[in-house]
């Protein structure tokens, strides 16, 4: 049972990450990645606004079938460890409108610009880890970029942040 | 041997169990929280680094392996130069502001972090968005490169011309560096 509820470590969780795209190659001897899945969710949700009323409902393939798994692996594996807990904010600073602009615009604009990155390189993450295991030059140009590039991001607005506080209690300091 | 390569509904009944098991793998692996993929960019947790390193050298070995006694196939979609540069540095600016991958967000949302809806929104509102300048990007970002080259068969494991090996050794090489430096404040 501990298995389901602790953390795992990273030699556990590694391997077996590896393990499942290996298996999921074996089993289904084709592209994996969701971008196709995701494309067909798209457009019927484009085409039931357009019209007004539910779109006639598209075949459920192994593309889509993996996706909803998925969904419902991490359902299971919440309520089985009972770490399912209801959240519609992630923790940060700021008052309740700061809060939910960020929470909505940023997550609205990162998955934008995630979704656009995607569909240039041509797969999802998931797809572009399974081709670089394969030596996909593409994806590893994709991977390195992207890692590089939100690495470098992250620690700038991160210092940014803390400067900014440090400037804050100086001030309050130089008051007092 | 031979790959499985299922067909028809037993396909699709594989693709769902396989599908929960990689929506466990992913939730236990800690690659859906937010918080974690922050603090790993910042390079202040290395759990999640050296999850994703370990499992890509792994995967490059586990596949090498794989191919030798066929029981997996190369299927890796045509890949260019500048749109994987220019849609990696994009999704690099994404992943700071969403801290989500699409699997990612799929998992937070079955984990009870409703927040993650915005992200899939944001990711479903760019499909169509693509799709009205996928001709404009036809003419111009997949013209100014020739396809990159498809990955071929390595012969030998300990060839000094295998990339499989160098491709592993400095992946484990960086974890061990990511273990030793970054470290995991939770150990």
């Amino acid at each position: 049972m501990s298995l389901l509820t602790s953390k795992w470590p990273f030699y556990i969780s590694g391997p077996l990450l590896a393990l499942t795209v290996l298996a999921n190659l074996y089993i289904f001897d084709d592209e994996l990645g969701m971008g196709e899945a995701l494309r067909v969710i798209s457009t019927y949700s484009v085409d039931s606004v357009a019209e007004g009323e539910l779109a006639a409902a598209p075949a459920f393939d192994w593309q889509l079938g993996f996706l909803a798994g998925i969904f419902l692996g991490a359902l299971l594996t919440g309520f089985l460890a009972d770490s399912c807990k209801a959240e519609f904010m992630p923790e940060m600073e700021g008052t309740f409108t700061v809060k939910t602009l960020k929470t909505v615009l940023g997550g609205m604009g990162g998955g934008f610009l995630i979704m656009l990155g995607l569909q240039l390189a041509g797969d999802t993450v998931y797809g572009s880890f399974a081709a670089a295991i394969q030596l996909s030059t593409g994806s590893w140009i994709f991977l390195l970029a992207m890692v590089i590039t939100a690495a470098a991001l992250a620690i700038l607005l991160e210092r940014r942040a803390n400067a900014a506080q440090g400037k804050g209690k100086s001030k309050k300091k130089g008051e007092a | 041997m031979e790959p499985l390569g299922l067909t028809g509904n037993y396909k699709l009944a594989a693709a769902i169990i396989m599908g929960m098991v990689t929506g466990f793998v992913i939730m236990k692996s800690d690659l859906p929280w937010r918080d974690s993929v922050l603090t790993m960019l910042r390079l202040r947790n290395g759990r999640l680094i050296k999850t994703i390193l370990l499992a890509l050298a792994l995967g490059l070995v586990g596949f090498y392996f794989g191919q030798h006694y066929g029981l997996v196939r190369t299927h890796v979609p045509p890949t260019f130069f500048w749109p994987a540069l220019i849609g990696g540095i994009l999704c690099g600016l994404g992943l700071v502001a969403a801290a989500l991958t699409p699997a990612g967000a799929l998992v937070s949302i079955a984990a009870g972090k409703f927040y993650a809806i915005w992200v899939l929104i944001g990711m479903m509102i760019a499909l169509p968005a693509v799709k009205v300048v996928s001709g404009v990007l036809e003419r111009t970002l997949y013209t100014w490169s020739e396809p990159l080259s498809m990955p071929e068969a390595v012969p030998e494991l300990f060839s000094a011309g295998n990339p499989v090996l160098y491709a592993a050794g400095t992946l484990l090489a960086l974890l061990l560096l990511v273990h030793f430096t970054v470290g995991d404040p939770e150990e």
